[in-house]
């Protein structure tokens, strides 16, 4: 569970603080091309991880027992552990719901979208609408990655504040 | 600060700096990487040098924030116990962590190796009057030092899985060595 929260985690982090600065530098016609790469890679990548979590929690259910001495080591969020209260389990399967969705949202919908390619014959005022419908997507799909962040790392404060 | 603050912060920069080194690594590899493919080749080096410049500041800072956080977190959850009196060595706790430690060396030397050895021959420019043979030297060079880097960075991230399983053990029970 660990790993692949990580793998999550960090992606979208890399996503952040990595891409995003670097796309700055890149012409807007290599963008679109390392975006559309990697928008379907990362898609995958996100989705492989919160399936992963799934399982591996599905895996724990059985196993809930832990050891006194660390019942209270905040580390890893496994939904049956002793001292998570219920508004965190909530809490966490509501944000794992919502994860997927957006992660679907942008793969499926939003990033193939983004990337639709305008016909050869169109007018001067479709190649406008065409544009702006473009650029729209773009800043939703930042809007909803930077989300998806914020969601990720909050998700992470809600596994480590104190069980009591 | 109670100890109970003190396991909040140490166990969440335990966490971010655990996604920063791992996920990051994978995200670089498998997402940034290939998709570099599919541009010019002069592009892709802006993008590749540029990229690693801003993530190397990042695997640096996780590799730093693991120790410190571990310390945190082993001394707030009052852990000292389990490994005084010689018990370091002789308990399977102390040997997960003595495991985990000298791992973390090995990522350190190796992110060292990277950051002031390899890549260095990376980003070193040809300078005027250079001939045909020593700029194919360099290239050679160059192509050599890519392909330690990734050998590196591989084994790198197969060392955090372990290094991860190893944590997992050591919060699920006494550690598994």
């Amino acid at each position: 569970m660990t790993v692949a929260w990580s793998i999550y985690l960090g992606g979208a982090l890399i996503m952040e603080l990595v891409w995003r600065p670097v796309q700055q530098i890149v012409p807007p016609s290599q963008t679109g091309v390392l975006c559309l790469r990697m928008g379907k890679k990362y898609k995958w990548m996100a989705l492989a991880a919160l399936i992963l979590i799934a399982a591996s929690q599905i895996i724990m259910v059985p196993h809930g027992e832990f050891s006194s001495r660390f019942a209270s080591v905040p580390i890893i969020a496994n939904l049956n552990h002793p001292q998570l209260q219920n508004w965190q389990r909530y809490f966490l399967s509501l944000g794992w719901v919502l994860l997927v969705a957006v992660v679907l949202g942008m793969g499926t919908l939003i990033h193939p979208l983004s990337h639709t390619k305008l016909p050869v014959i169109a007018s001067e005022s479709e190649r406008l609408q065409f544009r702006k419908k473009r650029l729209s997507l773009i800043a939703m799909m930042n809007r909803m990655l930077r989300f998806e962040l914020f969601a990720a790392l909050l998700i992470t404060l809600i596994v480590v504040v104190p069980y009591a | 600060m109670t100890s109970t603050a003190m396991q909040i912060i140490a166990s969440y920069l335990h966490l971010l700096a655990v996604a920063i080194y791992l996920g990051g690594t994978i995200a670089m590899e498998f997402v940034l990487g290939p998709a570099q493919k599919y541009i010019p080749p002069a592009q892709a080096q802006v993008v590749a040098q540029r990229s690693a410049d801003r993530f190397l500041v990042l695997v640096w800072g996780s590799l730093a924030l693991f120790p410190i956080s571990g310390m945190l977190l082993f001394f707030s959850l009052g852990d000292q116990h389990l490994v005084a009196k010689g018990h370091f060595i002789s308990s399977s706790y102390g040997q997960t962590l003595v495991t985990m430690m000298i791992l973390w060396v090995v990522l350190v030397i190796n992110g060292s190796l990277i950051t002031f050895f390899l890549r260095p021959k990376l980003t070193r420019k040809a300078s005027a009057g250079t001939t045909g043979s020593t700029m194919s030297g360099k290239i050679e060079e160059m192509v050599s030092a890519a392909k330690w880097i990734e050998r590196i960075t591989r084994a790198d991230l197969v060392i955090a899985l372990f290094i991860v399983l190893l944590g997992a053990s050591l919060s699920y029970g006494n550690g598994i060595l």
